[in-house]
């Protein structure tokens, strides 16, 4: 494995050693250190300081089920930290296919004003890389830009392609990837990376590893082993039945039930229609319409979880291929619309504009309370998201996310840390969320530290802090093996079976609790740049208002301690 | 998703519910109470809303 360095003022790419410093890490933990060692952490997010970095997790390019996930990481226009996000889809693997350690690219495609011929394309295969010009793609949507791209370079190719909103450079723009069919909807989200590429020049990245071989294995027969336990652990376990017959979407109605659905701009935890949006009726829908529907899909090849879909309108065709809890909240639930078909096609839109749909969701949910659409009304909601499309000055405040909404409209009930916003997990019904939330150096991000599951009394302050310091460490351990946090819970059975894993991978000793290791190092890193980059305890809070406004159905606040949440890394 | 109403006799838990509904195992489950995480060992009032949930995480 190599890492793959290109600049792009200068047009090279040097392929090098992996420093000894790095070669333990992969996925969120490499790009981490990558950051702190070579971006100045108070870099301009969209200059020439800030690296873009992709890096496959330490087990990634096996078909290990679940686990090809790619990171994408950098410094983040919209926290101003540290941001990783990452995806599944088909990026993971031929990365690692290619030998790629990290692909890091620096600097910017020099600009001569604001026109469509700065556009590159930046194609790497085993001959190297090439940095091509692609006009015609600016202003495209990430369906054409891809269905382009793919004619152009191969339909084996690897695709990580930005949107119309990356370009524009608004903070809640991503990353798009392949699905294993090529459908661009595996999207690294949070945080705007997508505006990150953009600023740079690029429209595209395209990994070709034709021809390349499967990464290496040091202990092929050791690594057969272990991948069989943990495929069996996983494929057995009833949470994987749960996930393929009901999605991310069955959360709805958990979350409902806990009060904790959050719903009319996080002004209530219970929507009335959460059943009409839930995991149950996506499951019935999708197989009453047949055609391109079907409540079960992987995204990556080889997953047995299989908790991806495809959401097909009445005539069969599809409307949006995932449809995620997180879309089914915050742009179901949090703008009162109780309707799939409808959230499923503001999904397409936000995914073609290559936006993240919880910021826009929870962006539009703060235009609602500013008086801009009102709850419930799909038809206004999707008349926004055409503004994003035309690029006017309100389609541009809405793609920066919920923070720029409410600045500009003067409202200061924003669901957001750091600048990011919260996830379809109220902070002020499950609070241990709320923590990882506050604390996390990702900013508000369910993903780096989810408690939900937990079988404590969600709205104990003083339970709080030790769970989201615990899912914090292991989601950083995942998401630095490029694991899916939802492998976990086949990891969680034999929790031996990650060590076996790295050894066998590797040839190298690595302690029993490697995967808390790497959570808890990589977790050092990022708090380190942001340290640096200017962030102290004050920015580890919730927004003043969900300290102090109740949420109904509990009718609670926000209340674990400040203590409490200055305590979480102190291990 | 089944919506049930039961009868059980004064004092009856949680645990007795999962027992008249034939669920022995509930590891996999989250007992939500009236929206708060519940018990086995917790004692039902009339009219209490008891959800019983798999224990997912989404995302």
């Amino acid at each position: 494995m190599l890492i793959w360095r290109a600049n792009l003022r200068e047009g090279s790419l040097q392929r090098e050693a992996v420093p000894e410093a790095w070669s333990r890490l992969g996925g969120r933990g490499l790009a981490a250190r990558i950051m702190l060692d070579e971006a100045p952490p108070t870099c301009e997010p969209l200059g020439p300081n800030n690296r873009l970095i992709f890096a496959p997790g330490l087990l990634v390019g096996h078909m290990l089920s679940s686990c090809d996930r790619i990171s994408i990481g950098g410094k983040s226009p919209l926290t101003g930290g540290i941001k990783e996000a990452n995806a599944g889809g088909t990026t993971g693997m031929q990365m690692a296919c290619l030998g790629m350690a990290a692909l890091i690219i620096e600097d910017q495609v020099p600009a001569a004003g604001e026109d469509r011929t700065r556009w590159r394309v930046l194609h790497l295969s085993q001959e190297g890389a090439r940095l091509e010009p692609c006009a015609d793609l600016a202003g495209l949507g990430v369906g054409e830009a891809a269905a382009r791209l793919l004619k152009r370079y191969g339909d084996h190719v690897a695709l990580s392609v930005i949107g119309p909103a990356g370009e524009m450079r608004l903070s809640a723009a991503g990353i798009q990837n392949l699905d294993k069919e090529r459908v661009p909807s595996r999207i690294a989200a949070r945080g705007g990376l997508g505006a990150v590429m953009g600023a740079k020049g690029l429209k595209a990245v395209v990994f070709d590893a034709k021809g390349a071989p499967k990464p290496p294995i040091a202990d092929p027969e050791a690594f057969k082993a272990a991948q069989k336990a943990f495929t069996l652990n996983l494929a057995s376990h009833p949470q994987t039945a749960l996930y393929r017959d009901y999605g991310t979407a069955a959360m709805a109605l958990m979350c409902n039930a806990l009060g904790a659905l959050p719903t009319r701009a996080f002004s209530s935890g219970w929507f009335e229609s959460a059943e009409a949006i839930s995991g149950e009726r996506l499951r019935e829908v999708t197989l009453e319409r047949g055609g391109d529907s079907t409540p079960t899909h992987q995204c990556m090849p080889g997953c047995v979880i299989r908790c991806s879909n495809n959401y097909g309108g009445p005539d069969g065709k599809s409307l949006v291929t995932p449809l995620e809890y997180e879309t089914i909240g915050l742009m179901g639930s949090n703008l009162g619309i109780g309707d799939l078909d409808t959230i499923a096609r503001m999904n397409w839109e936000v995914n073609d504009l290559g936006l993240d749909t919880i910021d826009l969701g929870a962006a539009l949910g703060v235009a609602a309370r500013a008086g801009l659409m009102a709850f419930g009304d799909g038809a206004r909601a999707l008349e926004l998201l055409q503004e994003i499309r035309r690029g006017t000055p309100l389609g541009r405040i809405l793609g920066h996310g919920a923070a720029m909404v409410g600045k500009v409209f003067g409202i200061t009930q924003v669901p957001v840390v750091k600048g990011q916003a919260m996830s379809a997990y109220e902070p002020r019904a499950i609070k241990g969320t709320g923590v990882t939330y506050a604390t996390s150096p990702q900013g508000a991000d369910h993903t780096a530290g989810n408690t939900v599951r937990a079988k404590v009394d969600h709205l104990d302050p003083k339970v709080q802090a030790a769970l989201s310091r615990g899912a914090q460490i292991s989601m950083a351990g995942y998401d630095t093996l490029g694991a899916c946090i939802f492998a976990g819970f086949g990891f969680a059975v034999a929790p031996e079976v990650v060590p076996a894993l790295l050894r066998a991978r590797y040839g190298r000793d690595v302690p029993p609790d490697i995967l808390q290791v790497l959570g808890r190092e990589t977790l050092v890193l990022e708090r380190e740049f942001n340290k640096r980059a200017g962030f102290t305890p004050a920015h580890d809070r919730l927004p003043e208002w969900m300290t102090q406004e109740q949420l109904p159905p509990h009718n609670s606040v926000f209340d674990v301690s400040e203590e409490d949440l200055d305590g979480v890394f102190d291990w | 998703m089944r919506e049930l109403t039961v009868d059980l006799d004064p004092g009856a838990r949680v645990a007795d519910l999962l027992a008249s509904l034939d669920l022995a195992d509930q590891r996999g489950l989250m007992l939500v109470v009236n929206g708060r995480t519940g018990k086995l060992s917790q004692e039902l009032e009339d009219g209490d809303e008891v959800h019983l949930i798999p224990a997912l995480s989404g995302g």
